[in-house]
């Protein structure tokens, strides 16, 4: 408690000394930039993001995703390979297919990668929480640092209410005693703005479910599934001058679930417990042809793991500080350069290692970007190098632009290199771990065309992109002698294409009809050693074939929308000898209604998932759910002016 | 998931290091039996901890061959998580899923479903007793030995004995337990009454013994790992206490003679010859070579039969062939290796992941 009180010391120590320096002479704020924009994209550096194919959630969804976690919201409405260990249970994203530690994730320019295992539980993140969800395809190492070796993923929580008060409660209620509820409360003046966001939830998991893998295929109901949390996010926003502005954002949570035994076993006593804090404080402003962000921030988790039966109790606590500060200057409306210093400390307490470990990180990244406002073409070009304990490691970089071909046709090609640095465990693990361990490094170069036509009653979007990435001293463990120690020696070729089109018609001013599709092809192999029993072969859990399409059709309050998600085939052995886990098709359903009075909106919405009862299994031998119901209410109230 | 699997694995590998169970312990207590023949032998695929990808292998002399994934292509479903061994009692094979909790039954030769015994917690071996039952070790929260009716296949009585109870042989009216240690540590045998199903005492031999043989004279013989710790700054392993292997008084109440193996290094399975004059001790995590034990003078071989590290051995009942099986990832195939009496190796097949336990198939002719 006192090194957590010390933080947070720090970081307000470290945010007021830079508040100090705040040059009040209240000039205009430049044409090109507002406050506003600063906010949403909560980085500069996402103006020289030029992946070739990006995906925003829109607000709506996320708002309506009411009582979801991202790893629902994802599965839902993206073609990203997110795979779960049964129902609630521990979620990764693979992008492009890289590994699940291939996927850095931001929550308003923070990292949440775990320091010590490199991964994010997706299943642990509540969308009530959330604002924005953004995914980007690709590397982007120089942009995002290490971790962003397949892809991006930005989620924001956005401090910046309206003036007035807010009031929005979120009740879920489902099949198998799933209970949510949920209160956001925001309230803002012109100068402040406060937010606070609460939710709890409570499920007994014991759904029903045929098991193919025991004797006689009984049917059984899921035990030791039951999970809990609660948890809080409160966000504060001083707006200083006109053109700068300091947000505070705290999120705490606790998450306690038991782990059901595998569709093969007879019992589990498996526990485990997650206890997060996360606290970021930023100040932005502009002034002239400058824009600036300084941010801390400071996280923790503790990890709680329990097996009564093979008599483990583990704790990992890990904790990360981040300082970071960004200067982008405007040279010119059509030229900015952009300029970031990061600098990590991250540590780990854990009963693996012979230490708490200390890390020290530092990189400078700097970034150009050249976009006429004609919008006829643009180009960035980006470089980033990271000192981790004071060695200097591989510099990174990425290039990348489009170019309008014909009318609301673009073209674009990206190419760069990517990283990411050891964990922790994989440095550090005692006896094991291997310190001498280099990161990983990808190479990827991508191909997309975007076409855009946006009209009054019509807007078509579509989108294609062939990418091709090698990565090279990817991390995995192998025996050597009588223990395991991880090393630099995989190599990945991953390669195929993306595709999703959008379409939205207003028939009417009451009737609109959406349509959403995605497919994709990915082939990810193991390279490098020809010889090597699993060279060529497909790595495990990346689906070569993806593909969803969601229709929703709208009549004044009234939404019916409808969901079909494929997933082929995924193999579950390296050598892809044995039969692999069957491809599946997952139906879902949801019907929505508004009903508005004066302030306020009431919004109901009942959705029927795996419509048609597949059975499947996302990670094998983890049981899923069949046909659920949820039933989720959201009234919200507000006086904005 | 990598952190978690990681976690699976040091459990796994730290703490519960899989014993081998080769010889038919029980066939000293019914001399009519002649083996003349051994047709093949089967092979215990662990798995990867947590992956429910455990699988039954079969080697087969006359065909010179080896067939994987043998249950799954016969049951269509899959055998479960971490095979730990593998019994054959009459024309039933019966497969411990340590990770389970259950032992499958399946019909020989065949392979199809028979049957599962359920009610039990981290099993890990079988031995078989007279009348239809078997007795099946447990690491359980305490550790326990279940007696279970094979007609029925539920449990007639589970019995305390001491830690993480590893291997068993039947002596007369006893079943004797080496109480192996599991996740802590124990130095004792338990001795069972078979007729009143309880724990009659304990017998004190070296730390956590794990594998428990019967020589030609009938005396018992307990292959005893030592206790090893890590060193909680450097992590280096701490040999505390020395392997050895003690013989029991034949009145079982005590130990009669004690050899010690080593101080640094930790063997995990015992074995014997066909005519049993001769035991063998090696394989486990760690361990090189196989080395030759001679009970009636007590005298160990300086140099190993096979100078090779394993993760399992055993000795064919019929031509002492020596046959070790090597896992070389808990991701990838491992291989099984033939070696003459000798130690001259004959030939080397590829398995399914993690191959810990053989088990011969003989037949009278």
């Amino acid at each position: 408690m006192r090194r957590l009180l010390f933080f947070i010391s720090l970081l307000t120590t470290f945010t007021c000394l830079a508040g100090n320096k705040i040059d009040n002479d209240g000039a205009k704020p430049d044409s090109i930039i507002n406050l506003k924009e600063v906010a949403i994209v909560s980085s500069s550096l996402h103006s020289l993001n030029t992946s070739t194919f990006q995906l925003t959630i829109p607000s709506k969804l996320i708002a309506r995703s009411g009582g979801q976690s991202l790893q629902e919201l994802l599965s839902s409405n993206t073609s990203l390979t997110v795979n779960q260990y049964g129902n609630g249970g521990l979620s990764t994203v693979s992008i492009r297919g890289a590994g699940s530690g291939h996927t850095a994730v931001l929550w308003n320019g923070v990292s949440l990668q775990s320091p010590m295992n490199g991964g994010v539980n997706f299943s642990l993140i509540p969308t009530i929480l959330l604002d924005e969800v953004a995914i980007s395809h690709g590397g982007q190492g120089s942009l995002y640092g290490s971790g962003s070796v397949g892809g991006t993923i930005q989620l924001n929580t956005l401090a910046d209410v309206p003036a007035g008060l807010g009031v929005s409660l979120v009740l879920n209620s489902g099949s198998f005693s799933n209970y949510f509820s949920g209160l956001k409360v925001n309230y803002g003046t012109k100068k402040i703005a406060f937010s606070i966001r609460t939710f709890w939830q409570d499920a007994k998991n014991n759904f029903e479910f045929t098991n193919d893998a025991k004797y006689g295929h009984p049917t059984e109901k899921l035990q030791n599934g039951e999970f809990n949390q609660y948890g809080a996010l409160a966000s504060f926003l001083y707006k200083i001058t006109n053109n700068q502005q300091f947000t505070i954002r705290a999120w705490g949570q606790y998450h306690n679930k038991n782990l059901p035994p595998l569709m093969t076993n007879e019992i589990s006593k498996q526990n485990e417990k997650n206890s997060d804090l996360r606290i970021s404080a930023d100040w932005m402003g502009n002034h002239n042809q400058f824009q600036w962000t300084i941010q801390s921030a400071f996280l923790s988790n503790k990890n709680h793991f329990v097996d009564s039966i093979t008599k483990t109790d583990a704790i990992n606590l890990g904790k990360t500080l981040q300082n970071r500060a960004e200067l982008t200057w405007f040279l010119h409306p059509e030229h900015r350069l952009v300029v970031q210093l990061l600098h990590l400390m991250e540590q780990g307490e854990s009963d693996n290692y012979s230490n708490n470990i200390t890390r020290h990180r530092i990189s400078l990244m700097a970034g150009y970007r050249l976009a006429p406002e004609n919008g006829r073409y643009s180009f960035a070009v980006s470089g980033r190098e990271e000192l981790v304990e004071g060695s200097l490691k591989q510099p990174t970089f990425s290039a990348g632009g489009s170019l309008r071909v014909i009318k609301h046709l673009d073209i674009q090609a990206n190419i760069s290199k990517s990283y990411r640095i050891p964990t922790l465990n994989d440095l550090y693990w005692a006896v094991w771990g291997n310190p001498n361990l280099k990161p990983e490094i990808g190479f990827n170069q991508d191909l997309g065309v975007h076409f855009l036509r946006e009209k009054e009653n019509s807007t078509i979007d579509f989108n294609l992109s062939a990418f091709n990435n090698d990565v090279s001293n990817w991390i995995i463990w192998i025996p050597e002698g009588s223990i395991w120690t991880p090393k630099n020696i995989r190599k990945v070729h991953a390669r195929g294409f993306e595709s999703k089109a959008s379409l939205k018609y207003y028939f009417s001013k009451n009737w609109n009809i959406h349509l959403n599709a995605s497919y994709q092809f990915t082939k990810t192999t193991q390279s490098g050693d020809k010889d090597a029993p699993a060279y060529n072969k497909q790595l495990i859990y990346i689906p070569k074939n993806k593909f969803t399409v969601n229709t929703s059709i709208s009549y004044k309050e009234f939404e019916l929308s409808y969901t079909y998600r494929y997933t082929g085939a995924r193999f579950t052995d390296e050598l892809n000898e044995e039969k692999a886990l069957s491809g599946y098709t997952l139906n879902d359903l949801y019907l929505l209604s508004n009903f508005t009075l004066h302030s306020n909106k009431l919004s109901i919405k009942l959705s029927v998932n795996n419509l048609l009862d597949t059975k499947y299994q996302s990670v094998a031998w983890y049981p899923m759910p069949g046909r659920n119901y949820l039933f989720s209410i959201i009234w919200s109230y507000n006086n904005f002016k | 998931m990598n952190f978690r699997r990681l976690l699976y694995k040091t459990a796994l590998l730290v703490a519960c290091a899989t014993l081998f169970n080769a010889c038919e312990k029980d066939d000293d207590n019914d001399p009519k039996v002649t083996v003349t023949k051994a047709t093949g032998f089967y092979i215990t695929n662990e798995g990867a901890f947590g992956n429910s990808n455990a699988e039954l292998s079969f080697f087969n002399y006359s065909e010179n061959s080896i067939t994987n994934n043998l249950f799954k292509t016969v049951n269509n479903r899959p055998l479960g998580d971490v095979l730990q061994s593998m019994t054959i009692f009459g024309n039933k094979g019966y497969l411990v899923l340590n990770n389970s909790s259950k032992v499958e039954v399946v019909k020989l030769p065949s392979l199809k479903e028979a049957g599962v015994i359920t009610g039990l917690v981290a099993p890990r071996y079988i031995t078989t007793l007279p009348n239809g039952k078997i007795a099946v070790s447990e690491w359980n929260t305490q550790g326990s030995v279940s007696i279970i009716d094979t007609n029925t296949l539920s449990v007639v009585k589970s019995i305390p004995v001491g830690t993480g109870p590893e291997k068993m042989v039947v002596k007369g009216n006893y079943l004797l337990v080496a109480n192996g240690g599991g996740f802590a540590v124990d130095s004792t045998i338990s001795v069972i009454d078979l007729t009143t199903l309880t724990e009659v005492r304990k017998i004190k031999v070296g730390y956590n013994p794990k594998d428990i043989e019967v020589d030609n004279n009938g005396t018992v013989w307990v292959l005893s790992y030592g206790y090893v710790t890590y060193d909680m700054i450097t992590w280096e392993m701490i040999h505390l206490k020395p392997s050895s292997l003690s013989s029991l008084s034949s009145d079982l109440t005590s130990v009669s003679a004690t050899v010690k193996i080593a101080d640094q290094t930790h063997p995990q399975y015992l074995e014997c010859s066909a005519d049993k004059k001769t035991l063998f001790y090696g394989g486990g995590y760690g361990f090189q070579g196989i080395f030759k034990f001679n009970p009636s003078t007590k005298t160990i071989d300086s140099t190993p039969v096979i100078d090779k590290a394993f993760y399992g051995f055993a000795i064919n009942p019929v031509t002492n062939e020596i046959v070790g099986t090597e896992a070389p990832s808990f991701t990838l195939p491992g291989t099984v290796y033939r070696y003459t009496s000798a130690g001259v190796e004959i030939a080397n097949y590829s398995t399914g992941i993690g191959p810990n336990n053989i088990v011969f198939v003989t037949v009278q002719e």
